[in-house]
């Protein structure tokens, strides 16, 4: 098979010494695997790669690769954010309920547009003060972040439920769909939101001083507060920032559906991040938004390509979650051989 | 006497003593690196013999192959008779040869008694824990050492002096033979480290062999009846430790002479103004009514044991345990010092004693390291890091403090004591400060790199810097300071000029400043008096 031809080139392409030695050969790792899966479903599948599906992909992948991005930047600062989810559901349910309740009926489409935009706003907000909160909880009184946002994760879950009652939020304003639904040259706008996000959280981790911070935080914190690094403000602007990426989610599910819940992917969009994250090789101190890219490729390949190889059989989609765990332990044994070859150097 | 070489072991020695290990012609390599070239190493029964080298020397690496970790691409081991080409951790063990490492392998969350009678209880094989037997057979450990330690105190609350001893009872309990102490003395006060010698004294005379591996050499001196010493994996010295001097094993040691007599130091103006002033500053637990002066160009050494407050008067001048009450003047204004920041606003920067803990990145790069402090100041206009700047800053600093090192990408791990240190160092001198805070600047430092540190200590002053420098190494402070404070229990008690007492009077003054404080006294059980 075509995998077995592939992957022994990585360790000799990431053989060069050099300080990104890690990070690259874990770039070359995912790019190969991408890249792999990519000729084995296009091979084995001729619709797999079809405009079509490729455009599917696009509208797909930004949810999860965002809220991928709000827990990353938590990892890489030693913590984790279990409420990604959770806010972005409650982002969504805030401003869906602000256009079903607030904004009143037969209105002229520019005000419409307006009411579009506050929400929005209100979304971006919700993040906001959901990622305070957070921040707070770990940077200023130092409760552990799995605690933390195990405890928020509820907390959010709660609220969206009791201002929805539980019932999901319909009845929006076409011109939502714009952001979630439509595109741009043929490419979906989620899809280029995700990558707008992508390169801005690129730019904010590895080019600010906020981001080079954030990074020595998460390798040694006692360290960063002896070198003068305001650990707490680090941590809560690195919390609010990941619920800003959070809330930018909710918008893009509310887009697409045209509806917000309170229960949207729940924890398995959770898990799901974290297992992307794994995947990318991101540990405190150290990852790459450009390895979460690919990362999120190719969980949105496999995903694709196994539902439609397995179209029409009993149980296939539960081949997808057994797909990625293969995918996961495959990748987990070739980054051993990778260290132990790089400790024999 | 000038030299042993390697292979030239006295042979008459091994027939007047019993010899328990022979390593013979040992080589080790690791990839390109040979840590160990054709070295030969002997142990004799009842003696204790000092292994002495820098870092990198292949101290270490000779410990893992006589303990059976590494297998030496070349070389016999002989023990107990008993011929090798290799050994394993387990023969090792039955061979009666047991390393003490410095983190001492202890449960933390177990009490003493359980702790030195888990193994035999272990290998009994038993279902269920025989506690009668378990404290008798603690019992007998600390008689063996003759000393008593509480049984049922949790190990995580005992000092690190106390924590070796229980290594030490669990290595006699294996049966030991033999017992490697790696660097026993790094986190001990002076006076534990005088207990420990009469405890290995003890052992000698009851026949056990020990290899205690240092880099102190005031240490080595005193203990040691044949010492070794390892220069970049080649032995350079093995000889009968009695008229051996400091001065001789600096030179075994680093290849070159270090003169201590040459030192000069610059002069302090006692017209200035003071750069640093406190006043009646106190810290509930810390330290009490401390107040002294510190000028431009002056270093200023603290000693005191470990729990005199000499650490917590630095944390309160760097914002990490504010003072609660007293004043503090900067150049003749009073600031307020609450947070770190504070504290390097004001310039005024603290190179940490835990140079692994609070001192360093250790996976991230060199560069990484020097830069952290002053990241805010190499951006561009669009208040991005500049990182040509970034890398060029770096390299300044490793240049300047003739960091060892291919490349400042490398991660600072990838160091030894004495370079990581100097990476600590540039990450503070990067930031121009005014007021350098050291504690306990080259512990687990090597000698040659100590004395590159104190001579740019002392270049650091003259160039306008005011110094504070904590310690308890007294040569260091008479190589580096222009005053001294003693600190007692939080207070202090005592100010000298260097040149008004001797290494030996202040060393005196030290021992005799125990703290009477009840959370000391269960380290005293062993009296560190003759």
């Amino acid at each position: 098979m075509s995998a077995d031809t592939n992957t022994p080139s990585t360790p000799k392409n990431s053989g060069q010494p050099g300080r990104r030695f890690r990070i690259e050969g874990q770039t070359i790792l995912l790019l190969t695997v991408l890249i792999v899966l990519v000729i084995f479903f296009g091979s084995l599948q001729n619709k797999f790669l079809t405009s079509r599906s490729i455009t599917s992909m696009g509208f797909q992948l930004p949810e999860i690769g965002l809220l991928t991005l709000a827990m990353m930047i938590t990892i890489l600062t030693g913590g984790i954010n279990l409420s990604v989810n959770a806010t972005s559901n409650l982002a969504a349910v805030v401003a869906g309920l602000f256009l079903v309740k607030v904004m009143p009926p037969d209105l002229a489409p520019g005000a419409v547009n307006l009411y579009l935009v506050a929400a929005l706003a209100i979304a971006l907000i919700v993040g906001i003060v959901n990622g305070i909160i957070n921040g707070f909880m770990i940077g200023y009184i130092g409760v552990p972040p799995i605690l933390a946002t195990l405890a928020t994760m509820t907390f959010f879950t709660g609220i969206s439920t009791g201002l929805t009652g539980g019932a999901t939020v319909t009845g929006f304003p076409e011109g939502l769909s714009i952001v979630g639904g439509k595109d741009l040259f043929k490419i979906p706008i989620p899809f280029i939101i995700f990558v707008a996000l992508t390169a801005a959280t690129y730019l904010l981790l590895n080019h600010t001083t906020f981001g080079f911070k954030t990074r020595m935080l998460g390798s040694n914190p006692i360290a960063s507060n002896f070198s003068g690094i305001n650990n707490k403000s680090i941590t809560m602007k690195v919390y609010m920032f990941s619920g800003l990426l959070s809330s930018v989610t909710g918008i893009l599910i509310m887009s697409r559906t045209m509806s917000a819940a309170y229960e949207y992917g729940t924890t398995t969009y959770v898990l799901l991040t974290i297992l992307i994250a794994v995947l990318a090789g991101v540990i405190p101190g150290f990852g790459s938004v450009i390895d979460i890219f690919f990362a999120v490729l190719i969980l949105q390949v496999l995903s694709t390509g196994s539902t439609m190889l397995l179209a029409g059989i009993r149980g296939s989609s539960f081949f997808k979650d057994f797909a990625w765990g293969v995918l996961l332990i495959i990748i987990f044994i070739i980054n051993y051989f990778i260290r132990i070859r790089k400790q024999q150097e | 006497m000038t030299d042993i070489l390697p292979g030239t072991d006295p042979v008459s020695q091994a027939a007047l003593k019993d010899e328990i290990l022979r390593a013979e012609h040992i080589s080790k390599r690791f990839g390109g690196v040979v840590a160990l070239n054709d070295v030969s190493l002997s142990i004799y029964k009842g003696e204790i013999c000092c292994l002495v080298g820098e870092n990198g020397s292949g101290k270490s690496t000779m410990i893992k192959i006589i303990s059976g970790v590494y297998t030496p691409d070349e070389g016999d081991i002989t023990v107990n008779g008993r011929q090798y080409k290799k050994l394993t951790p387990i023969t090792s063990i039955h061979e009666g040869i047991q390393v003490i490492y410095q983190d001492f392998s202890l449960f933390p969350n177990l009490t003493v008694a359980e702790n030195i009678a888990i193994n035999q209880q272990l290998a009994s094989g038993k279902q269920l824990v025989n506690w009668k037997q378990v404290e008798q057979i603690a019992r007998e450990g600390l008689a063996k050492i003759n000393v008593s330690l509480p049984l049922d105190a949790e190990v995580s609350t005992l000092s690190t002096a106390d924590r070796q001893l229980i290594a030490i009872i669990k290595a006699l309990l294996a049966n030991a033979r033999i017992i490697i102490m790696d660097e026993p003395t790094t986190a001990l006060t002076q006076k534990e480290v005088a207990a420990l010698f009469k405890v290995i004294n003890g052992l000698k005379s009851q026949g056990m062999s020990i290899l205690f591996v240092s880099h102190k050499l005031n240490e080595v001196i005193e203990i040691a009846d044949r010492t070794v010493i390892f220069r970049n994996g080649k032995k350079t010295m093995d000889q009968d430790a009695k008229g051996l001097d400091a001065k001789k094993m600096e030179f075994y040691m680093t290849g070159r002479e270090i003169d201590g007599q040459a030192i000069t130091f610059g002069e302090v103006n006692q017209a200035d103004a003071p750069l640093l002033k406190v006043e009646q500053l106190n810290l509930a637990r810390g330290f009490f009514d401390v107040s002294f002066e510190l000028k431009p160009k002056e270093v200023l050494g603290i000693t005191g044991l470990l729990g005199s407050g000499r650490t917590e008067l630095a944390l309160a001048l760097f914002g990490e345990l504010p003072a609660n009450s007293g004043k503090i003047y900067l150049q003749g204004k009073e600031v307020q010092i609450k947070t770190i920041q504070d504290a390097t606003a004001h310039g005024i920067a603290y190179v940490p004693d835990d140079r692994i803990r609070q001192g360093l990145f250790l996976e991230h790069s060199i560069e990484n390291n020097i830069v952290v402090s002053i990241i805010g100041r190499l951006v561009n206009r669009l208040g991005l890091v500049n990182s040509k700047r970034k890398a060029s800053e770096a390299q300044r600093w490793v240049r300047q403090l003739e960091l060892k090192t291919p490349s400042p990408e490398l991660p600072v791990k990838s160091l030894s004591g004495g370079n990581q240190q100097r990476v600590v160092l540039a990450k503070w001198l990067a930031s121009n400060p005014k007021i350098l805070i050291l504690n306990g600047p080259t512990v687990g430092v090597d000698v040659g790199s100590k004395a590159e540190i104190h001579e740019l200590i002392r270049s650091l002053a003259q160039q306008g810097l005011g110094i504070l420098l904590i310690s308890d190494d007294i040569p260091e402070l008479f190589q580096t300071c222009h005053r001294i404070l003693l600190m007692r229990a939080g207070r202090i008690v005592e100010e000298y000029k260097r040149q008004d007492i001797t290494e030996q009077a202040l060393n005196a003054e030290l021992v005799a400043a125990a703290p009477v404080r009840a959370d000391a006294s269960a380290s005293t059980h062993v009296s560190a008096q003759p």
